[in-house]
């Protein structure tokens, strides 16, 4: 090549250096001791002391938008299923709902436990726990000028429960209302379970049966308009009542208005004609009319919301000391920005006030943070420290909500072949299907497991190892309580013991399945693996990777000898853990032996149906001593999450149960 | 040429059909409860349900039967309402933009096409451009620059150009931001006094003559136009430049030279027209090339075009949606091509004649 065509290369290569360079962390400035020299005069003499500043903690500095109406936040992804309270059963849409419609009772700001009233000014509980009499505030107008009545309350509730699809949360509703086990309203006409989700079927049935069904419904929940009150007839005490109610599902709608969108007409001899609504055929899917702080402007599905301040809100009192009454920011707009490289440049922009930031991410991001905020448990606040004048707040080991853990199955279906248990028997070159049923391998697994190095590896070292099924901060979670730890010698012990000896004789070989692309349940498979080849290389682990669709396939048809899989929580309370980690959905997956499964029911229904918590938080500790004993499953860690805001953001707290995206009426924008 | 576009013309249906039925054929592979997507918006869970759906919408029937119907639509033998039929636009509900198919399709079509009208000049005229110098500066220093552009724009991934350009000409300086529209241009133009004739922002802000709106929807697009152009550019100017070059060595040149005619004339007159002619067929599929590969760039720079909703599709095995965009981008191929031919046949007499 000639001279000039070097040239041209090397300024080409300048220009991209040039642009990466510009890409890096911003630098930070070098901390500079000053020291100065002075002259003192020490017992008659002269003499020289070199003198070093103290050096000055950094100002508070004043960080202020461009724009302090609107609040941009930049999520992951915008996938909003519907936007009816009674049928949407995820975060996206109660980040929307939780701040345009009001329930009638809401949490005490961070306290996950407390609750404090909203559309309700005070409530009642007979002395047997089943009856709960609400009264309703007055005063209080829907965002298109009505006024909130009790019918309108008790409408809310009854059109959510008769409106069905065991897809949606209004099982939360149906357990307390008509029993445990009662999973949908269908099932008050055949109890078989045989309607639900079909609402061809339920329009054929029996129209007595159907009327009959309505009126168990709006017995359960009855107004009075003259006292202004609801009251709710339970079938037994239920301690997490309260808990349901505060959740998006327990939304209050206008009924005039719902009825003029095309729902539910409020007549018993009609409601099959709206059964089984889905998130997409329901007249609610983007329609909102609520009571809330907020306002929604528009939803453009894929790409944003936006919610607009509603100047004639309600509230007066605030839900938490210290806590605001009214929002002070104009727009609320959120974006899902699947690309991190993106949401990365708006957060160096200013563009974006709270950014998701993946946790692969964080050491890119924590550079651009000038205030530390470490979360304190025993306040459910935060401990802030003012590091720099960088323009980020960090909030770190906010406690998470969920948790992802490492489940035997007791009977392995064989049904058509099955590569993950090899050849199926204790041959050394499989599992037998009842591999698991032997609590001595149930227990090696647990020991065989390495906690510190999940935590390290899968979760960045922001996680804490749970004892139990429960999480940290709720009623009869022990955090002293027994747990199993790392410990090769026992996992030995326990496998010479397993299958009569015939394990450690013979060793075995099975499959850990992920889904493609899950670091964390890799991660478990991994540890696994490495551990027990640590011990002899005849006790063999393989990990296989799977597509999202064969993996969930494999797992509900009980071929998985363990599943890895994660949990998030409905309501803050333990009946939310206990139902589905030992008698429901896990448990059903798990094939639990009988007995095993029926000692756990019966401390599941008597810790949910006791109101009082110190007598719940015994049942849960009785059950999660079981769960020690019986070690069905590997109980991981909970992680601790991080939340991320330019510094001109103000008003945030953490409640466990709502995560970060909470109510936007607190925050404030300077 | 009057009988040559007839004859094309005629060819287009046959080509539409042959699409349709490669893509009806892909449906086929999945299962009856999957293809229920067609016609319902949530997939029963009980399987009496579902074998209902399957029944009441034919999904059991022969498959020319299914074809039909996926085609025109049927009439629904329970509500009595007309359901699917890709030519009324029904092409059913994404399950991934929670929207059916149709309405996401006309709401995102524009975005992409406003891109690709914006970039398929600067990408057709500066390749032509850069190509011709190229060629007409054989082996001297201009030559070489614009091989160097040309391999660069050749080999950068997009991702990774898009990304540079948005840290520095967004992140550090905050000029051109992410996205098709700020917040407050988005309320002009969703407010009762702004019209939105053709859905193109750009366009729509100067036939509202709101030039305050039209900056804001053109700084959106400057990045990832410039991005898409820069890949684009490599490709154009790399096929007119040896095209050019080869029409350059031919022996009616040197006669035209030898004539004593300028070499400005020798260029325009002479070499560019037949040089031209490979560039033509490029730019056809430049065209469809904008249009359906702006995946990586949609993403990069959060613009919400048909490519971000496919590559959502995809990722999440919406498959419903995916072959809808598969449908949408045989037609446009269909389509580019028939213009490239009849612009093909006016260049060059002789294709009529085949």
């Amino acid at each position: 090549m000639s001279k000039k065509t070097w040239w041209a290369i090397a300024s080409v290569l300048l220009v991209a250096s040039m642009m990466l360079a510009a890409c890096g962390p911003t630098p930070t400035p070098e901390k500079v001791v000053e020291t100065v020299v002075v002259t003192v005069e020490k017992e008659g003499e002269v003499v020289e002391v070199v003198v070093t500043a103290t050096p000055t903690p950094p100002e508070a500095k004043e960080f202020k938008s461009a724009d302090p109406t609107t609040l941009n936040v930049v999520t992951i992804s915008e996938g909003i299923d519907s936007l009816d309270p009674a049928l949407n059963y995820e975060s996206d849409g109660d980040a929307i709902i939780l701040n345009v419609y009001d329930q009638l009772v809401t949490y005490a700001g961070p306290k996950a436990t407390e609750f404090v009233p909203s559309l309700a000014t005070d409530w009642t509980i007979s002395d047997d726990g089943k009856t709960y009499t609400f009264t309703i505030r007055k005063g209080v107008k829907f965002h298109n000028g009505a006024d909130l009545t009790a019918e309108d309350v008790a409408y809310s509730l009854q059109r959510g429960v008769l409106q069905g699809n065991t897809a949606s949360p209004q099982w939360l509703f149906t357990e307390p209302f008509f029993g445990i086990g009662t999973f949908d309203v269908a099932e008050l006409v055949d109890p078989t379970g045989a309607m639900d989700d079909d609402p061809e079927a339920l329009k054929a049935a029996d129209p007595a049966a159907l009327v009959a069904a309505c009126e168990r419904v709006t017995n359960a929940i009855q107004y009075d308009e003259a006292a202004g009150t609801v009251t709710f007839n339970l079938a037994l005490p239920w301690g997490p009542f309260l808990a349901t109610l505060a959740q998006s599902w327990g939304s209050i709608l206008d009924k005039d208005w719902a009825i003029e969108q095309g729902t539910w007409d409020g007549d018993c001899a009609t409601w099959q004609n709206y059964y089984g609504a889905t998130s997409e055929t329901t007249p609610l899917r983007d329609k909102v009319n609520g009571t809330g702080a907020y306002k929604l402007e528009s939803w453009t599905p894929g790409e944003q919301k936006v919610l607009v301040r509603n100047a004639e809100w309600w509230r007066t009192e605030p839900t938490f000391p210290g806590g605001p009454t009214q929002p002070t920011i104009d727009r609320i707009v959120i974006k899902g920005i699947s690309e991190w490289g993106t949401r990365y440049a708006m957060l160096q922009a200013g563009d974006a006030d709270i950014p998701a930031v993946p946790r692969e991410s964080v050491a890119q991001v924590d550079p651009m943070v000038g205030e530390w905020c470490e979360y304190n448990a025993e306040t459910a606040g935060f401990d802030c420290e003012i590091r720099g004048d960088q323009p980020l707040r960090l909030f770190k080991g906010q406690p998470a909500a969920d948790r992802t853990d490492a489940f035997f199955t007791f009977n392995i279906s064989a049904e058509g072949g099955n590569n993950y248990i090899g050849s199926g028997q204790l041959d050394g070159n499989g599992i037998p299907p009842d591999f698991f049923s032997d609590i001595h391998v149930r227990k090696a697994f647990n020991y065989c497991f390495d906690w510190d190095a999940y935590i390290n590896d899968a979760l960045a070292g922001e996680a804490v190892q749970v004892s139990g099924f429960l999480i940290p901060g709720m009623i009869g979670y022990d955090p002293n309580g027994p747990k199993y730890t790392y410990d090769p010698d026992k996992c030995v012990e326990e496998l010479q013991q397993a299958w009569d000896g015939q394990v450690w004789e013979k060793g075995f070989r099975m499959q850990i399945a992920y889904n493609t692309g899950n670091v964390t349940r890799q991660t478990v498979a991994q540890i696994l693996q490495a551990n027990f080849a640590a011990i002899d290389p005849k006790f063999q682990v393989e990990i296989i990777g799977l597509p999202w669709p064969s993996f969930l396939a494999a797992q509900r048809a009980s071929k998985l000898p363990i599943f890895i899989s994660g949990w998030i929580e409905d309501l803050h309370d333990p009946h939310n853990w206990a139902q589905p980690f030992l008698v429901g959905t896990y448990a059903s997956r798990q094939m639990l032996p009988q007995e095993m499964y029926d000692e756990f029911l019966a401390l599941v229904n008597a810790g949910v149906s006791e109101t009082d918590n110190a007598k719940r938080a015994e049942i849960y500790q009785q059950a999660t001593a079981k769960d020690y004993e019986y070690a069905p499953a590997i109980r991981l860690a909970v992680a601790t999450g991080r939340h991320y805001q330019q510094r001109w953001v103000g008003g945030y707290y953490y409640n466990p149960i709502y995560g970060w995206d909470n109510r936007y009426y607190t925050l404030t924008k300077q | 040429m009057l009988n040559y576009i007839i004859r094309r013309l005629l060819m287009v249906p046959l080509l539409l059909f042959g699409v349709t039925v490669l893509i009806f054929a892909m449906l086929q592979a999945l299962s009856p409860v999957e293809r229920s997507a067609l016609y319902v918006r949530d997939i029963p869970k009980n399987d009496q349900a579902l074998q209902g759906i399957i029944k009441r919408y034919g999904l059991d029937q022969p498959i020319y039967v299914q074809y039909w119907r996926w085609l025109v639509g049927f009439k629904d033998p329970q509500s009595g309402e007309i359901r699917g039929g890709i030519l009324r636009g029904d092409f059913g509900y994404s399950r991934t933009a929670s929207q059916p198919v149709g309405d996401l399709l006309a709401r995102r079509f524009p975005a992409t096409l406003e891109m690709a009208l914006l970039a398929v000049l600067p990408v057709v005229a500066g390749g032509i451009f850069l190509g011709v110098i190229g060629a007409v500066y054989h082996n001297k220093p201009l030559d070489h620059i614009v091989r160097i552009f040309g391999i660069i724009g050749w080999s950068l991934p997009d991702f990774v150009f898009g990304l540079l350009l948005l840290m520095a000409f967004y992140a550090a300086t905050g000029w051109f931001p992410p996205g098709r529209i700020s917040d407050w241009a988005d309320q002009v133009i969703n407010s009762p006094v702004f019209h939105s004739y053709t859905k193109l922002n750009v366009l729509d802000a100067l036939l509202n003559l709101r030039f305050d709106v039209f900056w804001d929807a053109l700084r959106h697009l400057v990045l990832p136009v410039i991005t898409l152009a820069y890949l684009w550019w490599a490709l154009t100017l790399r096929v007119t430049r040896s095209s050019m070059l080869e029409t350059l060595r031919q022996d009616y040149i040197v006669t035209a030279r030898a004539k004593g005619l300028s070499e400005r004339v020798v260029i325009r007159k002479h070499a560019l027209p037949n040089g031209l002619m490979p560039v033509v067929t490029l730019s056809g599929n430049t065209v469809v090339g904008l249009l359906s590969g702006v995946v990586i760039v949609e993403t990069v720079f959060n613009y919400p075009g048909i490519g971000m909703a496919a590559a959502r599709a995809a990722v999440n095995l919406d498959v419903i949606t995916v072959l809808a965009f598969v449908l949408l981008n045989g037609l446009i191929l269909v389509l580019a091509n028939l213009v490239v031919d009849i612009l093909y046949a006016y260049i060059d007499p002789r294709v009529r004649l085949d």
